[in-house]
């Protein structure tokens, strides 16, 4: 029995264990932690024209029948097929394309439709107004010739320059039935006279067959007397109308460079600006550069021929004193990110920020420095090294950031993506964060600290928005400007703007600029030349119409009446 | 005590067999596009075919959801091997997508049962069953002899 019942133990074990111990023996293997985020693209192509500015909801009125169309599609993935009004066209790498649309006079619409490759399609119709153009070119000539009145010359050549303006494109210039190269609205054309009666027909024709048309009598004399003085028309500067002398010219830097052309029946021999010869072409062109003194400054330019009659043009160039009261340097640190190693490459930051950097010096006497594609830790270090610098009271301190940007759902904050910061990083370790970077900036020595991002998300860098007003323009005249500088920079400056809220902003097309800094690059331009200061809500003024919308606010330590002016260099 | 040794020794074997390592490791993924490619190392017996499952879970490990929409080295079959790879096609599981930051992947393999110790185990018992039924049988009186009629 005891034999038996070891027997049966024996059995039971190797039926149950051994074949359990054989039989499916599961393995597992486990990966390490990841961040995934995997979420399907339901989100159509967006579109952006660059030129022209189309929008949805207002129809851009435009003078061509045949219209350029230029834009750029952004999608998550590649572009599949792209039709405007109907038509195929091919998109490149980058997502650019170009159409050439016909439209009729009146309300047309720009219909697209972008298809992505996971089949999202975008179905857009842009509201087009082509107006009638009735106007025809507007032809002005040198030497001025009047339909009417014979135009005399001892020439046996004559060599007829001018411009030719309208408001679309120019179908063709013709002198004699002769058509004339037209370069950014110059020509010049030159043609044998007979002795005597000469006529010269001008024609031009605009897209719209707007016809300018023109006849001309040129008389050829016999003489071995010329008794005619040159012609002297100046192409630059452009001169505003003034009394008692041919114009006037305000001028920023400390000198001004002077073009123009003399023109004679003979030759022109001489010409002189203030009393000293500058070179001559032989077609009559002349360029010069002349050294301003502060204030009123009277240029006279003279022009003799081979016969000695002698021509003269005066204008007055204002160059304004420097600005009084004042002792102050502007530094500008432009960080600026197109590379990175794993987020995908952008187009202008680099070139964003070289525009705004030459512009700053060249314009607004800023001391400069940029730097190209950092890494968090060299962002950082740049950072810090501005914070052990030392600052005068006066000294102002412009900070550009440009790149892509981030936005943490979870967190509910901002970051700046650099060169090396990860795709996959779920808390963000290897970005900068807006706020860090709100308390590192707020740490500079410096009294004026205006810190201005292009990048997505930017207005997240401050939840507690502070737009300021608009505290009216910047004066003008230099007896307020000293005062006006004192009395804006009295305060301490915290503040940024930024090219969107919390929201994605565009790179802008290839070769070009993002439409933020474009339009700030824009800003800065027209008012160096105007010699106007530009303050902080005078830029946000000009920048405000852009979509997204720019978001202003305020930092830190940043005092209520605060400011930060851009002051263009009245010379040094 | 000979079926005791016989026992001893049977146990030995198993360990023995046991002992061979087997495993699932190396698990990495790369995404592509819509899919994610798992690669993963099958260690295991060189002929031996594995029935591979993989697994997902979104919270480190806590819970884990089984990967469908797999091909490659995955399912019935799958031989051992490094740098094995299956993709999944992430959207046809999950058609709102993934998005975590605990995410984990489980791959698990089955070494199927030998077909040989179905035979070996079935014969053991029908054996050892018949064999016992046989010593019941013999313990068993014998009957007592039927009782023989006389015709008259």
């Amino acid at each position: 029995m005891k034999k038996t019942f070891l027997f049966l133990f024996c059995v039971f074990l190797g039926l149950t264990q051994g074949p359990l111990a054989f039989s499916q023996k599961k393995m597992v293997g486990q990966s390490p932690l990841y961040a995934i985020r995997m979420v399907p693209d339901k989100t159509p192509p967006v579109v952006y024209f660059v030129n022209p500015k189309l929008n949805l909801r207002e129809a851009v009125q435009v003078f061509r029948p045949v219209l350029g169309v230029q834009g750029y599609l952004q999608d998550e993935h590649s572009i599949t097929s792209l039709k405007v009004n109907g038509e195929t066209l091919p998109v490149s790498d980058d997502g650019t394309f170009t159409a050439q649309v016909r439209l009729t006079t009146g309300e047309n619409v720009l219909s697209i439709e972008a298809t992505d490759v996971k089949g999202n399609v975008l179905r857009e119709a842009y509201p087009l107004i082509l107006l009638t153009d009735t106007q025809p070119p507007v032809v002005e000539l040198a030497p001025r010739l009047q339909s009417g009145t014979p135009f005399r010359t001892h020439a046996a050549q004559f060599t007829l320059t001018g411009q030719v303006k309208d408001e679309n494109d120019l179908r063709h210039l013709k002198v004699n039935g002769v058509s004339v190269a037209i370069q950014e609205a110059n020509f010049q054309t030159s043609f044998a006279l007979s002795k005597g009666k000469n006529d010269v027909k001008v024609e031009a024709e605009d897209a719209f067959g707007n016809r300018f048309e023109a006849n001309y009598e040129i008389i050829a004399e016999d003489s071995s007397t010329d008794i005619a003085a040159p012609v002297i028309t100046l192409i630059e500067p452009e001169l505003e109308a003034i009394r008692g002398m041919s114009g006037k010219v305000t001028v920023t830097g400390d000198s001004l460079l002077i073009k123009g052309i003399a023109t004679d029946d003979r030759q022109v021999t001489t010409v002189l600006v203030n009393g000293k010869p500058v070179s001559l072409q032989a077609n009559g062109y002349f360029k010069t550069k002349l050294a301003l003194s502060e204030g009123e400054n009277t240029v006279v330019v003279y022009a003799q021929d081979n016969d000695g009659n002698l021509a003269q043009q005066a204008f007055l160039a204002d160059r304004p004193a420097k600005i009084l009261g004042r002792t102050g340097q502007d530094y500008a640190l432009l960080i600026a990110t197109d590379q990175y190693e794993e987020w995908r490459p952008l187009n202008n930051p680099g070139k964003d920020a070289q525009t705004l950097a030459t512009l700053l010096q060249n314009q607004y006497g800023f001391k400069t420095e940029v730097l190209n594609n950092p890494t968090k830790e060299a962002f950082l270090l740049k950072i810090r090294e501005y914070m052990r610098r030392s600052f005068t009271e006066d000294d102002q301190l412009f900070i550009f950031v440009a790149g892509h940007g981030s936005f943490d759902e979870v967190e509910q904050s901002g970051y700046i993506v650099t060169k090396d910061s990860r795709l996959l990083d779920v808390v963000r370790s290897s970005y900068i964060s807006q706020s860090y970077l709100r308390e590192t900036v707020e740490k500079i020595p410096a009294n004026h600290v205006f810190l201005v991002m292009d990048v997505c998300f930017g207005g997240t860098f401050d939840p507690n928005l502070a737009i300021a007003n608009d505290r009216g323009g910047a004066p003008t005249l230099q007896a307020e400007r000293a005062a006006f500088i004192q009395r804006e920079l009295q305060f301490k400056t915290r503040q940024f703007l930024t090219s969107g809220g919390k929201e994605y902003v565009s790179d802008g097309a290839p070769g070009g600029h993002s439409p933020f800094t474009g339009k700030l690059i824009e800003a800065l331009k027209n008012h160096s030349r105007t010699g106007d200061i530009v303050t902080i809500p005078r830029l946000y003024g000009y920048l405000e119409t852009l979509q997204p919308k720019p978001v202003l606010g305020a930092f830190g330590t940043n005092q209520i009446r605060s400011n930060f002016l851009f002051i263009p260099k009245m010379g040094d | 005590m000979r079926l005791i040794g016989l026992s001893v020794l049977w146990f030995l074997g198993l360990t023995l067999v046991q002992a061979q390592p087997r495993k699932v490791t190396n698990i990495s993924f790369q995404r592509r596009d819509d899919q994610i490619v798992l690669t993963y190392d099958l260690i295991g017996k060189p002929k031996s075919k594995y029935r591979v499952q993989p697994y997902i879970s979104l919270d480190g490990g806590v819970s884990k959801l089984k990967l469908t929409s797999v091909g490659g080295d995955t399912g019935k079959g799958v031989s051992v091997g490094t740098q094995k790879q299956m993709v999944w096609d992430v959207f046809k599981d999950f058609p709102e997508g993934i998005q975590s930051d605990q995410v984990v992947f489980m791959i698990e393999a089955y070494e199927p049962r030998p077909r040989w110790l179905y035979g070996a185990g079935a014969t053991v018992f029908v054996s050892g069953v018949g064999w016992f039924l046989w010593r019941i049988a013999s313990a068993l009186p014998n009957p007592p002899p039927k009782p023989t009629t006389t015709s008259h």
